[in-house]
């Protein structure tokens, strides 16, 4: 039998037959001292002589047995049931101490449980897609572009280029989001498609949860009649329909054939935007893309999203490399006025990419706050553990190691830990659903984010963790090292139990450390929100009302139609009663980027990489007036500048092409679209509240009539009222056109903030837990201490000492480790500043208003903490207190 | 009672295999062979004996079975595993090495 099944069989034995181990040790050492009498008798001794004699040689039976037991390991399970029923008697004995310490567990255990289910469900889950390290991301290099796009989404012809050439991929698919007008289930409908090669899902490794996938060649023009649902749309459209598949619906005019419908836990990788972390709506449904490629050229349109499927065992590097070389022939295909080149990124980078840094900061406050009620129920810890510093001793001194010691102690604080573990997962799940109601409500999949097995695994985690962390100081400072040396320390009625207090102030200075990071932290991220709603928008947000119409591609061919539509529309609702005014725009301010291209001014002739790109859009001209965007030169179009080409520039696109001049008159030149500028608008934070006014060209939307646009419309009444009505108006001229999105102009602005305003929130909330954990800690200490030298603070009253002095005795002592935790803290905001840097919007990493503001709190709170105390120790009778043990 | 330091030990685990190396032998009759074959200079503590003899039989360096003793009563026989000879080996090996060393150490001094 090999050694290892021996060892196993005998654990095992050891531990199930534990009875009939136990009687073979006793006959073992029964047969030795019947053979040790036997021989002492043989040596002449007399009977009760052999056998006294062979005891005397045997020493303590008990004691064998305990050490045979150990070897066996048997005791460590015996130990472990009878630390556990010490721990919960003691625990019960001090329902104050246990009540507080899992309180503060549940608290730090429950909200790191919360915030992980929300991690879990909404960043980590959606990347289910089948081996998903083989996955990429792929964003192409542009020179003439890299001043503002570093890279961009990518271009169908190059794509088909990797299709042929780049060999260390295996597949390569399309998605470009759009918005399609959804006829034939129920009221008419604008939703998020994505348009997809055929291969899409395939590349990702996501079958449909019924129906049929696209097969090749559905994404050839004129077969892409076919739809894919999401489980979203089908629950909430289709009423989950299962004979759904083989039905038709109308998108934007044109009869598509469901094919299936997607697993319910599919979210697209956001890929297709200019900006890696742009938010998106999740699509509803998914159409081939039915691409011509001959109508797309080798320079523009990157508005593809790439993602790649590397063949197995291929590096990243070495895909790069070989997909650069096929750009290098692109260039030459292209006859080489564009070097391309090209950028590869995880998927999975790329889709928790751009909420990482806020996460993780959410998650460092989080764990902090925890750390905090780690040290709270360590110095709890360390306070019972003085207070039992006698059994201790005696438990030592009757044998016990100071391992056992420690096991002990440590038994006990996981036993808290656990406790506070159970109690802070009904907290999480409580927390969750108040997450839930109170998140901005673009956080993807929330009705999804619900506790399950991961998330339980995490909470049993962090609470052994915390059970550890909180427990092995305490024990590893207070197992005495000897018997003899405790017990003498025990004798005497602790006043210097420096060792104990010294650490416990050690404690309460991290405590306060983290708190003013924490609180440091919430008050930046707070002064942040503060300057982005106050910064300098250049346009108004009060009394506009904001929707989106969407016109059916099928009944609205021409431009002409288009055109009439919405003059129709725009005539009848200005005439509405309570509306001052009303406009159209192609994309709402602070929806993002849209529509850039190179602007360039007449008889310019910059090489193509410095032509200034710009945000165009599409707008009427009451748009202007409507959103109270200021005109700082010349006039905006008008109705007769129809057939006139006219345009309004921002003033940084006039201060770009002629500084100095006055730009009305001149000419501006969009590929080889010229417009004569007609006025300079103000600039306006257009794309969003953070980003700085991007240059901006607006042309009158009949230069390029467009299917969906956003309306605007400025009311004397509140805007909520007049919704109704502008509805009406607009089915009156086409019943059948979709309107969606209706908005104030002031939800849209803080629809752009409401995450980083949750995320303050939460913060904030961390933080201000944080406080009032370190000043129960500090509360905590101090009254410790004060208890313990009741009888010394008795003896300085009856020697003279005034009240006065012995408040600041201690609140000197008290405030000692809070002072050197204010200075850690500060030095860890400085570092912390760096880290949150990118998170911060005009406030400095260094404000010294916010940092002093915290320092100032904190000293407060914990002086506040330390006076209670205090002040109870001036009221000490000196009689009482020396008589006091 | 102060517990053997790990030098007696470890000493004590290379005696015990040494000595059943060459018959299974109950756990009495190890020390007094023990103590015999030194010339009654190794006396085996027996609080340690037996938690010794477990420890090895928990290593799988010996095995135990339940005989007849000559006075015909039951006892636990111990004898080395295979496992447990070689162990025997490379402990013995380990000791010459320490024992030379150490002897020459005292020579020179």
């Amino acid at each position: 039998m090999p050694r290892w099944t021996r060892k196993f069989i005998l654990r095992l034995r050891s531990l199930f037959r534990r009875r009939s181990v136990e009687r073979e040790l006793e006959a073992e050492l029964q047969f030795h001292l019947e053979r040790e009498t036997q021989a002492n008798l043989a040596r002449g001794l007399d009977r009760d002589e052999a056998h006294y004699a062979a005891r005397r040689a045997m020493g303590g039976v008990a004691q064998i047995r305990e050490e045979c037991r150990d070897v066996r390991g048997v005791n460590y399970f015996e130990d472990l049931g009878k630390d556990l029923r010490f721990a919960l008697r003691m625990l019960a004995k001090h329902p104050g101490f246990t009540t507080t310490a899992v309180l503060s567990l549940a608290l730090g255990i429950g909200a790191n449980t919360a915030i992980f289910s929300v991690v879990d469900s909404v960043l980590l889950r959606p990347l289910a897609y089948r081996e998903p390290e083989r996955l990429f991301s792929v964003r192409e290099i542009v020179p003439a572009f890299t001043a503002l796009y570093p890279t961009l989404p990518a271009n169908p012809r190059h794509m088909e280029e990797w299709r042929k050439q780049w060999t260390s991929m295996e597949q390569v698919a399309a998605i470009h989001t759009t918005s399609l007008g959804l006829t034939g289930a129920g009221e008419p409908a604008q939703v998020t498609a994505g348009l997809v090669s055929w291969n899409f899902f395939a590349v990702l490794g996501v079958p449909p949860q019924f129906g049929r996938g696209f097969v090749p060649g559905e994404d050839r023009p004129g077969h892409a009649g076919v739809v894919l649902l999401s489980d979203a749309a089908w629950r909430g459209r289709f009423h989950a329909d299962p004979s759904i598949t083989g039905r038709k619906i109308v998108l934007d005019g044109e009869p598509c054939v469901v094919a299936g419908v997607l697993p319910a836990w599919f979210r697209a990788p956001c890929v297709g935007f200019l900006r890696a972390a742009a938010p998106a709506d999740e699509p509803e449904l998914y159409k081939p893309l039915g691409l011509d490629l001959n109508e797309y050229s080798w320079y523009g349109d990157f508005n593809y999203g790439a993602v790649a499927r590397l063949k197995r065992g291929v590096t990243q590097a070495r895909a790069l490399a070989e997909l650069n070389v096929v750009q290098a022939r692109i260039t030459r295909l292209a006859s080489g006025k564009q070097n391309f080149g090209a950028t590869l990124e995880p998927l999975q980078e790329q889709i928790v990419g751009g909420a990482r840094r806020g996460l993780l900061i959410l998650f460092s406050a989080v764990a902090a706050v925890l750390l905090i009620v780690c040290v709270n129920v360590a110095n709890l810890l360390l306070a019972s553990a003085a207070r039992r510093n006698r059994e201790l001793s005696i438990r030592a001194a009757l044998g016990a190691t100071r391992r056992r010691l420690v096991r002990q102690a440590l038994t006990e604080s996981l036993l808290l830990a656990f406790l506070g573990g159970a109690l802070g997962l009904l907290l999480a799940n409580w927390g969750v659903h108040l997450l839930v109601g109170y998140a901005p409500v673009d956080l993807p999949r929330l009705d999804e984010i619900r506790l399950n097995a991961t998330v339980l695994l995490f909470a049993l985690l962090v609470s052994t963790i915390a059970g550890v962390a909180a427990g092995i100081l305490p024990a590893m400072f207070l197992a005495p090292a000897g018997p003899g040396e405790s017990l003498k320390a025990a004798s005497r009625s602790a006043t210097d139990d420096r060792h104990g207090i010294r650490l416990r102030g050690a404690l309460i200075g991290a405590e306060v450390a983290l708190s003013v990071v924490l609180l440091v932290a919430a008050g930046l991220l707070l002064g942040s929100l503060v300057s982005l709603l106050h910064v300098e928008r250049g346009f108004d947000v009060n009394r506009i009302l904001t929707m989106d119409v969407t016109l059916p591609e099928a009944k609205y061919r021409s431009g002409p139609r288009i055109d009439s539509f919405y003059r129709g529309a725009l005539a009848r609702i200005a005439a509405l009663p309570g509306v001052t005014s009303a406009g159209i725009v192609s994309t709402l301010p602070l929806r993002g980027e849209a529509w850039i291209d190179g602007v360039r001014g007449d008889g310019e002739s910059r090489a193509s990489r410095e032509i200034a790109l710009a945000n165009y859009r599409f707008v009427s001209p009451g748009y202007f007036r409507t959103m109270g965007i200021a005109l700082r030169q010349g006039r905006t179009f008008e109705d007769r500048d129809r057939g006139r080409s006219a345009a309004v520039i921002s003033a940084r696109v006039a201060k770009r092409l002629w500084p100095g001049e006055n730009p009305v008159g001149k000419r501006i030149h969009r590929d080889r679209n010229v417009y004569e500028v007609t006025g300079v608008a103000d600039d306006i934070r257009g794309i969003s509240l953070r980003d700085n006014p991007p240059l901006m060209v607006y042309l009158p939307y009949w230069e390029r009539p467009r299917l969906k646009s956003s309306l605007v419309i400025r009311a004397a009444l509140p805007p909520a009222a007049i919704a109704t009505a502008v509805r009406r108006e607009i089915w009156t001229v086409d019943s059948g056109v979709p309107v969606a999105n209706v908005h104030t102009m002031q939800e849209v602005l803080d629809g752009s903030v409401a995450a980083q305003r949750f995320q303050t929130a939460l913060i904030a909330l961390f933080a201000i837990a944080a406080l009032l954990l370190a000043s129960i800690g500090i509360y905590g200490v101090v009254s410790e201490m004060v208890g313990r030298r009741t009888n010394e603070i008795g003896i300085r009253m009856a020697l003279g000492a005034t009240a006065f002095q012995i408040r600041w005795m201690v609140l000197r002592q008290g405030l000692a480790p809070v002072a050197a935790g204010l200075a850690m803290g500060l030095a860890g905001s400085l570092a912390l500043g760096r880290a949150i840097h990118a998170l911060l919007f005009g406030v400095k990493t260094t404000d010294p208003g916010i940092i002093g503001a915290v320092l100032l709190l904190l000293t407060l709170v914990a002086a506040a903490a330390c006076y209670i105390p205090a002040r109870r120790a001036t009221r000490i009778e000196p009689i009482a207190a020396l008589r006091y043990d | 009672m102060s517990k053997p330091t790990d030098l007696v030990q470890g000493t004590l685990d290379l005696l015990i295999l040494k000595t059943i190396a060459l018959e299974p032998m109950h756990g009495w009759a190890v020390a007094q062979r023990i103590q015999q074959t030194s010339g009654d200079v190794l006396q085996v503590q027996q609080g340690s004996l037996y938690p010794a003899l477990h420890r090895l039989e928990q290593q799988g360096w010996i095995q135990a079975e339940w005989g007849e003793s000559d006075n015909n009563r039951r006892a636990k026989y111990y004898s080395l595993t295979r496992a447990g000879r070689k162990q025997l080996g490379e402990e013995l090996a380990q000791w010459q090495r320490l024992s030379t060393a150490i002897g020459m150490v005292l020579k020179t001094v």
